[in-house]
């Protein structure tokens, strides 16, 4: 599942449940939809409420960070799972995208 | 003895289930929510390996899932007969891919092997792989 909320050019995402190789594909396209039609400079993932997140989901969030990057937003996560902060650790996605 | 086995067809769905099971089979021996959690990653990465790696999506193929609990060591067999991986130490480099272009992020191995005790992979090209795990289920 997936919403958000723009304000001030911040635009916060929020992903909450499994994220998995089934449904990776639908949040990418629901994504790369949100980066394409919003107005924003500040780009800021919320995995507070994931309960399962997998190596798909560090796929999906890596590859929406090189988009994010060549378009010259900012990218960082907000509140995080301690499922989700994990699976972040142990990828080295921190050393990437920073933590609020 | 306390054995549990599952056999099933390699559909994205049964990503969600075959976790869950070998989550809740594991609950019976009450660990912590975080080993459960640890488990549930890795049967999930294993999995997806044997989907979209094995067989390429072909929900033909045939997922076998073995467990079994002996003095509070849980250990997983996840199996498949698909294509195989032709040099196993490369794959289980991190960030190694074969499908860079579909996002995946070369690092199911690497999540396997953080999130469990014991990681063994066993695979022959054309014939299959063999992913063993295990885990304690109390400190």
């Amino acid at each position: 599942m997936l919403d958000y909320t723009l304000t001030y050019r911040t635009l916060s995402v929020r992903l909450t449940g499994e994220i998995d190789h089934a449904n990776a594909p639908g949040l990418r396209l629901q994504l790369d939809n949100l980066i394409k039609s919003l107005k924003f400079d500040a780009f800021v993932i919320d995995l507070k409420g994931v309960t399962f997140m997998d190596s798909t989901a560090v796929g999906l969030i890596m590859g929406r960070y090189k988009k994010l990057k060549e378009l010259g937003k900012k990218v960082s996560f907000g509140n995080t799972s301690p499922e989700a902060d994990k699976v972040l650790r142990v990828s080295g996605l921190y050393t990437i995208i920073n933590k609020m | 003895m306390d054995t549990l086995s599952i056999k099933v067809n390699a559909l994205e769905a049964n990503e969600s289930f075959l976790r869950s099971a070998v989550g809740a089979y594991a609950s019976r021996m009450n660990p912590t929510l975080e080993t459960v959690s640890d488990i549930k990653t890795a049967v999930s990465e294993a999995v997806t390996n044997a989907i979209v790696h094995g067989y390429a999506c072909d929900p033909k193929g045939i997922i076998t899932v073995n467990c079994e609990i002996d003095d509070g060591l849980l250990t997983i067999e996840v199996q498949d007969a698909g294509r195989g991986i032709p040099d196993v130490e490369e794959a289980m480099r991190d960030f190694f891919t074969t499908k860079a272009n579909e996002e995946r992020s070369g690092l199911g191995f690497t999540i396997m092997k953080s999130f469990m005790d014991k990681l063994e992979v066993y695979s022959e090209p054309g014939e299959g792989t063999l992913v063993k795990m295990e885990k304690k289920l109390y400190a």
